[in-house]
């Protein structure tokens, strides 16, 4: 057990590594009153195509990772987890995204033992019957389809699915209605078993307690259990092309206000995961300093009611792809594209001098996610998970330059643009 | 836990567990149109641009400066009351050298003593605040929900929409917006709250010499109960696949009352837990719905249910929602439900005192409830309440909206 600070930003940690390869992590927030547990596992929405260690290739229903979120909610006897962990004042809840699944709960209360245990017992123990995951069938299709009215996220669902061909971010995290109808208990437990072991998760408490009671109970609660040898399967997932799978692609909902995406594709960069974290962070500053008031022609754009305050941008790089997305509400496609080529023309000096403002910004907004101890939580495992230092990530906006900036606009390449756009069925 | 030092209308606690400041500066005045229609515009132009910050990237600059200093700005309804709130939030001493928190005080200062209200400025938050309501609109359980308020609220607070209404903003202009605001700094009620990592005494001091122009001596009523027994319904067609049913209660009392607090945990136990009576009977006994809650219009003494479904289950599912409230109304429930709604709400209170914002909240309205609670006294409030409390409380519930937006049966 190792416990280190980090001076700056006032922060002590507390980790170890239990015997059965559980990586378990304590950050000490004094004076907080509530305590946030956080397992993670890395199995999400992507891993529908795995690899065991013979070779042997094991193709999955797409949505399985986020029924088996569902489905660990039921217990040995059918009681409900979420039941037992409200009878202990706690607060638990799960999601699933396209690279893991997270279980969590927090309390108020200073002796968080109970639910802690819980939460340990109920991810490491799957117990279903087929007449359970067929009742489960019913409610996640009523969830896909309350997502998908949603004019933003189906505009965003529709926009991966023009973007990318063969990769399953193109796939909702839930699936679609078709492939969750399709999910078995066999295959269920298969995948849990495959995924689930304490060597492939970690856990991140957060609390104003000290860390060493509740790291022995950890201990304890591990120790009483055995676990089979672990296998680690390998994700599949095929490079995917630069090229885009639609150019333009329209659709109708029952809405009045129209909305468009405009979104380039582009390589993620090379080398560590580190390194295309600075990458995103490059794009995120480049974008902020041509698309925001430090731009003189955004004034302009809002005087000409070409965009409104819904206007924005969002950029993911992960070690597959990269790819920026423009929305806007707007009722010409064509003039979201000129708009958007109009600030990537920007002659960049007239922002540069921004940049220091940029830094000094990010700066302040990672020293406070440091108040919120659920996404600290949530946070720090995910960044365990990528192998990546939580700490070193809040601050690598200092390792970025202007001058790196320089050569961002590369990636907004047309060639690999797509442009959706959700419209009024009345229109 | 700390509390709140009150000074006249400033009220300041001192802890160090947070890394930042937070400020917020609530005003108050009257829940009618055109006047919330006019404050949802005034938020958006308070933070855009001033007098003195003539451009966007002026204001940027000076939040960049005090290392992203978070300017945030919104209205919320409470009962008879309209709220306009400025929240400000940057990093604590601690963290940075130059001391931007004070920069910070004064910038906002600036802002809401010379704002720039003119045609260029009230155009865009026009544009702003009539594409948000859009969005509403477009919204299905947002928009159930707008219209089942608007139609139990006839001639009540509860009717009018805290974000604004399309046609009174489309009509207002600049004169009379100006006017409104030298109103409202007159006559409105205003409240700070500051909580972080500060001296008590020189904080109290720093706002009171930047807020100075702010009247302390105005009141204004806000809780009220709807005193409404007719039942209405109300569908918008939309051709969506998932149906949304919203339906309202009144509960005929308001949030002085002194049986209130087993209302909200009546509710709690209805559809805010895994083991409420709607979640266990509706999603998980019969697999209607993906989520399914209960919530309460506080200041305006009604409780809501909201769910989406398949069209033609609506009525199955109205059906089951009524047995449930009766489950409560007749006291056929576990009593270890109640007690656990008791500990979830105070568990619920004791993590608000984590977050800077939810701390505030919670004292504004017991300010504005003028209720010398703290942390502690609510909690006692809770445990207190009987399983006889709660039948009586849901006793006096009544339904008056069921509202759907989506299909109809059959369709």
């Amino acid at each position: 057990m190792i416990t280190y600070e980090n001076k700056k930003l006032n922060e002590k940690v507390t980790e170890t590594t239990l015997a059965n390869g559980l990586k378990v992590f304590f950050i000490h927030k004094p004076g907080f009153i509530s305590s946030t547990a956080v397992y993670m596992v890395p199995f999400g929405s992507l891993d529908i195509r795995q690899q065991k260690p013979d070779g042997e290739i094991i193709e999955s229903n797409a949505g399985v990772a986020h029924f088996l979120e569902h489905k660990l909610f039921e217990s040995n006897n059918g009681a409900d987890i979420m039941e037992a962990f409200s009878a202990m004042s706690a607060n638990v809840n799960a999601f699933t995204s396209y690279n893991e699944t997270c279980y969590y709960f927090s309390t108020g209360e200073a002796d968080f033992s109970q639910p802690l245990e819980l939460l340990l017992d109920f991810v490491q123990n799957l117990s279903i019957t087929d007449e359970s995951v067929e009742k489960e069938k019913g409610i996640i299709i009523q969830e896909l389809r309350m997502y998908m009215q949603m004019p933003e996220a189906r505009l965003m669902y529709e926009t991966y699915r023009s973007l990318f061909k063969t990769h399953p971010v193109r796939i909702d995290i839930g699936g679609s209605e078709e492939s969750v109808k399709a999910i078995t208990k066999a295959e269920l437990y298969d995948l849990y078993e495959a995924n689930y072991h304490p060597s492939n998760s970690v856990l991140v408490i957060v609390s104003g307690q000290e860390s060493e009671k509740i790291l022995d109970l950890v201990k304890a609660n591990q120790a009483g259990k055995t676990f089979p040898d672990f296998e680690a399967r390998r994700r599949l997932i095929d490079m995917e092309e630069l090229k885009v799978a639609k150019k333009h692609h329209s659709f109708a909902m029952d809405i009045q206000a129209k909305k468009i995406t405009y979104s380039f594709k582009f390589n993620p960069a090379q080398g560590t995961r580190m390194d295309r974290l600075v990458q995103e962070w490059m794009i995120r500053i480049y974008l902020e300093l041509l698309f925001s008031s430090y731009n003189p022609l955004y004034q302009n754009w809002l005087d000409s009611n070409r965009i409104n305050d819904y206007f924005g941008y969002e950029v993911d790089v992960t070690d597959e792809y990269g790819f920026v997305m423009f929305y806007g509400e707007k009722e010409s496609e064509e003039d979201l594209v000129a708009l958007v080529n109009e600030g990537l023309s920007t002659d960049f000096a007239t922002v540069a001098p921004y940049f220091e403002n940029l830094k000094k910004r990010y700066f302040g907004q990672a020293i406070r996610s440091l108040n919120n101890p659920d996404d600290m939580a949530v946070s720090f495992a995910r960044c365990v998970l990528l192998g990546l230092d939580y700490f070193a990530t809040l601050d690598c906006v200092n390792q970025i330059e202007v001058d790196d900036l320089k050569e961002i606009g590369g990636v907004f390449d047309s060639a690999h643009s797509s442009i959706v756009s959700v419209r009024s069925k009345k229109a | 836990m700390e509390t709140f030092q009150h000074n006249g209308r400033f009220h300041v606690m001192e802890t160090e567990k947070f890394k930042d400041v937070t400020c917020s500066i609530r005003f108050l005045g009257k829940n009618e149109e055109p006047y919330v229609s006019m404050r949802n515009l005034l938020a958006q132009i308070l933070v855009d641009r001033s007098e003195h910050y003539p451009l966007k990237s002026d204001i940027a600059a000076v939040c960049d400066a005090c290392y992203g200093l978070n300017v945030d700005s919104k209205t919320t309804a409470y009962g008879k009351a309209h709220g306009l709130e400025f929240r400000f939030k940057t990093i604590s001493d601690r963290y940075a050298s130059d001391k931007p928190f004070e920069k910070a005080v004064d910038f906002i200062a600036d802002l809401l003593r010379f704002p720039l209200i003119n045609e260029a400025t009230l155009s865009e938050a026009k544009t702003n605040v009539l594409a948000s309501l859009l969005r509403y609109e477009d919204n299905p359980s947002q928009y159930a929900m707008i219209q089942a308020c608007a139609m139990a609220g006839e001639n009540h607070s509860l009717a009018v929409f805290s974000q604004g209404k399309k046609e009174v903003v489309e009509a207002i202009d600049v004169e009379q917006l100006r006017r409104y605001y030298r109103d409202l700094i007159e006559n409105d009620r205003f409240d700070c709250f500051a909580v972080g990592d500060f001296s008590a005494t020189e904080m109290v001091e720093t706002l009171r010499d930047a807020f100075s122009f702010l009247n302390e001596q105005n009141e204004i009523d806000s809780a009220y109960a709807l005193d409404s027994s007719e039942f209405k319904s109300g569908h918008t067609q939309r051709d969506i696949e998932q149906t949304n049913l919203i339906r309202l209660y009144s509960i005929h009392r308001d949030v002085l009352d002194e049986n209130y607090t087993a209302h909200r945990l009546a509710v709690v136990m209805l559809g805010q837990l895994p083991n409420s009576l709607l979640f266990r009977e509706v999603r998980e006994a019969r697999s209607l719905c993906y989520s399914i809650y209960s919530g309460m219009v506080q200041f305006d003494g009604v409780v809501s249910v909201s769910t989406g479904i398949d069209a033609s289950k609506k009525d199955e599912v109205e059906i089951l929602i009524e047995e449930q409230i009766d489950l409560l109304r007749l006291g056929n429930f576990e009593p270890k439900l109640l007690q656990t709604a008791k500990d979830m709400m105070v568990s619920s209170i004791k993590s608000a005192g984590d977050d800077a914002t939810s701390i505030i909240n919670f004292h504004h309205q017991r300010i504005l409830t003028r209720r010398a609670e703290t942390f502690d006294s609510a909690i006692a409030k809770i445990m207190e309440v009987r399983f006889e409390d709660i039948l009586e409380a849901v006793s006096t519930w009544t339904p008056i909206v069921s509202y759907t937006v989506g299909l109809k049966e059959g369709q």
